[in-house]
């Protein structure tokens, strides 16, 4: 065994256990709305706009989510209003649950656009 | 079949038969090897002439041609004409073809004795490429997507967001990157075939560069883009489409550096024919990740399932297959080279500057044989995780239910190895290729070594507090300063050698950059933590140290601009901080009046240290002071006192005759406005200073469904029926409400109208005994409804505006990004310095 080897070994097995660690957290499946009422997790909404309901008194902006199951949950989101979000094809929304509001409080969305362009498109922090 | 069609056959044709020849002349008969370069400059003569027809169809606005039509228009400025060849994604396939087809036949004759083999393998991804354009080909009639019969006057546009410098220089440097690191892909495997394990890397370092440094740039280009143009204040989001082209561009840096380790030290053959091959993989998937639609759900990007899936699928198996039977059947042929054992005399040591002794038995630790071959680990690990985290929507939507990382689950995964690869560039350009007396390497360490100290305390001194903040930025200075002392010991005597230090002190400066704006990026919030700033107008507000004040909208925008087109409204901002004061506009790209959302060009303010990012989310015009007046009534609104006369009744308008005085003013106006429940416009009537009157008609708007009392003042209103008075399909369709008005005293019976035309609805008004009007506003059958409005003659909505309340309140969010200017200046040093090293690899391979 010669110690270059080990020494890879060594740095090949601590990058997959801190890969391993980070996945583990990171990890958010994507859920129907019945399931992410229940889930207390960061979950992955995928949904369709039903309506949208604007900024509320916080300035938080919130519009109604409704899955292809026929679900449907208010979304709040802490900030701005997506760019393009009125010509989505569809959402994905990541966040939690607030079952004490019955909220869904989105950390953030995904827009999905009808782009013309696929190489590129929008990104939400 | 098009002409175009035609083009893109006989370019496909060609390619297989290069392919077919090259092979010939593999075989032994080198007569074909004419037949074979023939093929390939032909082969890039009709790609040039496919490329030149598409490109004369979008100038000539041939709306009647698909791709012409959904990525231009004819408002589109000349400039982004031009770039719409590639904005589409049928056009930028048929770019990426054709820059694989001119590094194709600069092939020729440079290849010496690998060129058949070469030929063979670039000419059969040509061939695969051009398969991929004759399924999804950039010359399908318009007729195709559009339902039958539909006529096409004008093209469906560009994307404002595409319609930006940046944008324009974006793909063709991606794509050159793509057909570049298809030139190194194809020397191993001919290299492999050919038995001939060393010639091939020097030409695949060179074109490997190439590709590597467009690759480089045009993922920079992108970041910027994104910046620039996207508005969240970012530049980088981990999207599949983003990683997808960081990971060959990881694996083309190991191969970089696993190229040079053999030439300098005959190691890593093995390892370098399957970093070559992996590079081009990645390549190949990140255009199946981006065009096939495998994605689906879990990108922001939206991604159409894609007639090429199949396609794209084949070809990435075939390059697989071919690379790894290659590979498998030479493996045992392959000489080993000395993994970390004794050195064999000789070879060219290049860059020996502070070798040491000689390397007797195992070599040392410090030595950079161990650190490029650690390097290339690192690399690899930087990369493994970026892929498994992409990949896995594709497979977790297999195995069971679609999952997806966070996109935090990269910066935990790679920043570590970062850290850890940012020490070894900070040891790594002080050692010898074989082994460094430590002494000697310690002296070397301590300019870097303070400059990282100073670094650290700097930033500590300047708000950085976190742990690993500091460690990257203590890291990423030392190799900054190592990599400096050798520019310095470098410059004079040998300047083509400086590349890679260059390279490497854009990274490091690339690395501080990143960590400054992301981690210590100071966004504005409010007191209840909001980011939203609302700037009603011009009312200055204070943030982060600046005063905002919105000034004003102007509709439309500039109308000269030559970057952009069409012209869009433009929010001026005023800017004040001390003395400096400036005008920030922020150009419209889209806003929706119903709930105020605004989309934005971002302002991005450049300062040495840091950036002024601006960018308005939510715009809401004025509202004004209003109130309802009948006539003879007074009313006093925004500084001046109103008196109703009488309101005239011409419909579908009505006038009101008010008399106004205040601010040294006395007159009579008379502003107009629409009877409701018509689709006339009103004209309201401005004042000397600026401030606007209108009038609306007034009155109670009541929702009735049939059977369903409604109570309102004395009445009770109720809906009995909606009936059918005359139904023309042609001109008009009229139907009435039954509408039953009941009181103490009795009950009124009435039926108002709904009369649908052509050009729209309107509901007449019925006039009732007491004087009261009725009309409908809204009518629907279906679901027996109606919208009545109650209303007396001569009661009148007065809405009155300052010049202030005209403007309205705009939402912006301003962040400040510190170091992006160092993000931006590592990048460039990056590509600088991988410039220097091309023309240094260029000048040694000069036959290449």
């Amino acid at each position: 065994m010669k110690p270059v080897y080990i020494i890879g070994g060594i740095v090949v097995l601590a990058a997959i256990v801190l890969g391993a660690l980070a996945f583990v957290n990171t990890l958010t499946p994507y859920v129907s709305i019945a399931e992410a009422r229940t889930s207390g997790r960061t979950v992955q909404v995928h949904g369709f706009l039903k309506e949208t309901l604007g900024y509320d008194a916080e300035g938080h902006f919130r519009f109604v989510l409704v899955d292809e199951k026929g679900d449907e949950m208010t979304v709040v989101y802490g900030q701005a209003k997506p760019a393009n979000f009125e010509q989505a094809t569809g959402f994905v929304v990541i966040g939690r649950y607030d079952a004490a509001a019955g909220l869904f409080r989105a950390e953030q969305i995904l827009v999905k656009c009808p782009a013309k362009y696929q190489e590129q498109g929008e990104a939400t922090p | 079949m098009t002409v175009g069609s035609l083009f893109l056959v006989g370019a496909l044709l060609s390619a297989l038969g290069g392919v077919g020849t090259s092979w010939q002349v593999i075989r032994g008969d080198s007569r074909s090897l004419r037949w074979a370069r023939a093929l390939a400059v032909l082969a890039l003569i009709l790609v040039g002439g496919a490329s030149a027809l598409l490109l004369g169809l979008i100038l000539s606005q041939r709306y009647d041609i698909a791709y012409v039509y959904l990525n231009t228009s004819r408002n589109l400025a000349f400039f982004y004409r031009l770039s719409a060849l590639w904005a589409g994604q049928e056009g930028s396939l048929l770019l990426w073809l054709l820059l694989t087809a001119v590094l194709t036949v600069l092939q020729i004759r440079r290849a010496r004795l690998l060129e058949p083999y070469v030929l063979f393998f670039l000419l059969f991804i040509q061939a695969g490429l051009t398969v991929f354009l004759l399924v999804n080909s950039p010359f399908t009639p318009t007729s195709a997507i559009l339902p039958p019969g539909t006529a096409v006057l004008d093209g469906q546009g560009m994307k404002p967001i595409l319609q930006n410098p940046w944008m324009v220089a974006h793909p063709p440097a991606l794509f050159l990157g793509y057909a570049g690191l298809a030139v190194p892909f194809a020397y191993a495997l001919a290299g492999l075939w050919r038995r001939d394990y060393e010639e091939w890397v020097v030409p695949a370092l060179s074109w490997g560069l190439l590709g590597w440094f467009f690759l480089g740039m045009g993922i920079l280009l992108g970041a910027f883009w994104a910046y620039e143009t996207l508005g969240w204040g970012g530049y980088w989001g981990w999207d599949p489409v983003e990683n997808s082209s960081l990971l060959p561009w990881l694996t083309g840096t190991a191969l970089l550096h696993g190229l040079l380790l053999q030439r300098y030290r005959r190691r890593l053959r093995h390892g370098n024919f399957i970093l070559a091959l992996l590079t081009y993989l990645l390549v190949l998937l990140a255009t199946f990740l981006t065009r096939s639609g495998v994605l689906g759900e879990a990108s922001v990007h939206s991604f159409a399932p894609s007639t090429l899936t199949p396609w794209m699928l084949g070809l990435m198996a075939l390059v697989a297959m071919a690379g790894s039977i290659l590979l498998a059947s030479r493996w045992g042929d392959l000489p080993p080279g000395p993994v970390f054992a004794g050195q064999k005399k000789g070879g060219d040591i290049a860059e020996g500057e502070t070798a040491g002794t000689v390397g007797t038995g195992l070599a040392s630790w410090f030595s950079r044989d161990f650190t490029f071959l650690l390097t290339l680990l690192l690399l690899l690990l930087i990369a493994a995780p970026i892929l498994a985290g992409t990949l896995l929507p594709v497979f977790s939507q297999w195995v069971g239910r679609l999952s997806q990382v966070d996109t935090s689950f990269y910066p935990q995964t790679t920043g570590p190895v970062l850290a850890v690869l940012l020490l070894v560039l900070g040891l790594c350009p002080l050692l010898g290729w074989r082994e460094s007396a430590l002494g000697r390497l310690a002296l070397l360490l301590l300019i870097p070594a303070a400059l990282a100290g100073g670094a650290v305390v700097v930033a500590y001194l300047l708000g950085v507090g976190r742990p690993d903040s500091l460690l990257l930025i203590l890291l990423a200075t030392l190799a900054l300063g190592s990599n400096g002392v050798m520019v310095v010991r470098t410059v004079r005597r040998r300047p083509l050698h400086l590349g890679g230090y260059l390279a490497h002190i854009g990274l490091g400066l690339a690395v501080v950059g990143i960590v400054a704006s992301s981690v210590y990026s100071i966004d504005y919030r409010d007191a209840q933590g909001r980011s939203s700033l609302f700037l009603p107008a011009n009312r200055a507000q204070e943030a982060l140290g600046y005063r905002l004040t919105f000034v004003g909208r102007q509709e439309s925008g500039d109308a000269f601009s030559y970057e952009k087109s069409p012209a869009r409204p433009v929010y001026y901002v005023q800017v004040e901080r001390g003395s400096e004061q400036f005008l920030v506009a922020l150009e419209e790209l889209e806003w929706n009046a119903r709930d105020g959302s605004l989309g934005t060009w971002p302002y991005v303010g450049r300062y040495l240290t840091h950036d002024l990012y601006i960018v308005a989310h939510a715009y809401f015009p004025g509202s004004g002071e209003e109130t309802v007046l009948e006539p003879g009534q007074e009313a006093v609104l925004a500084g001046y006192t109103f008196v109703l006369r009488e309101v005239q009744t011409v419909a579908p308008y009505a006038r009101a005759v008010l008399t106004v005085q205040g601010n040294g003013i006395g007159r009579t106006i008379t502003p107009t406005y629409a009877l409701a429940g018509t689709s006339a416009h009103g004209r309201p009537v401005s004042l000397p200073d600026g401030t606007v009157v209108s009038v609306e008609e007034a009155g109670f708007s009541l929702d009735l469904f049939e059977g369903q009392p409604l109570a309102m003042g004395t009445y009770t209103v109720t809906l009995l029926d909606l009936v059918m008075l005359r139904h023309d399909l042609v001109t008009q369709t009229v139907a009435g409400a039954v509408i039953e008005l009941a009181t103490s005293e009795g009950v009124t019976v009435v039926t108002p109208t709904w009369v649908v035309g052509v050009e729209g609805a309107e509901g007449p008004p019925v006039a009732l005994p007491s004087g009261i009007t009725v009309r409908i506003d809204e009518m629907d059958v279906s679901s027996h409804f109606v919208r009545l409005l109650l209303s007396r003659p001569g009661l009148i909505w007065l809405t009155v505006q300052r010049p202030e309340d005209l403007i309205g309140t705009l939402v912006v969010q301003l962040s400040i990004k510190p170091g992006i200017n160092l993000l931006w200046l590592g990048g460039i040093l990056l590509l600088v310095g991988t410039a220097v090293a091309m023309v240094r690899r260029w000048r040694e391979g000069a036959i290449y």
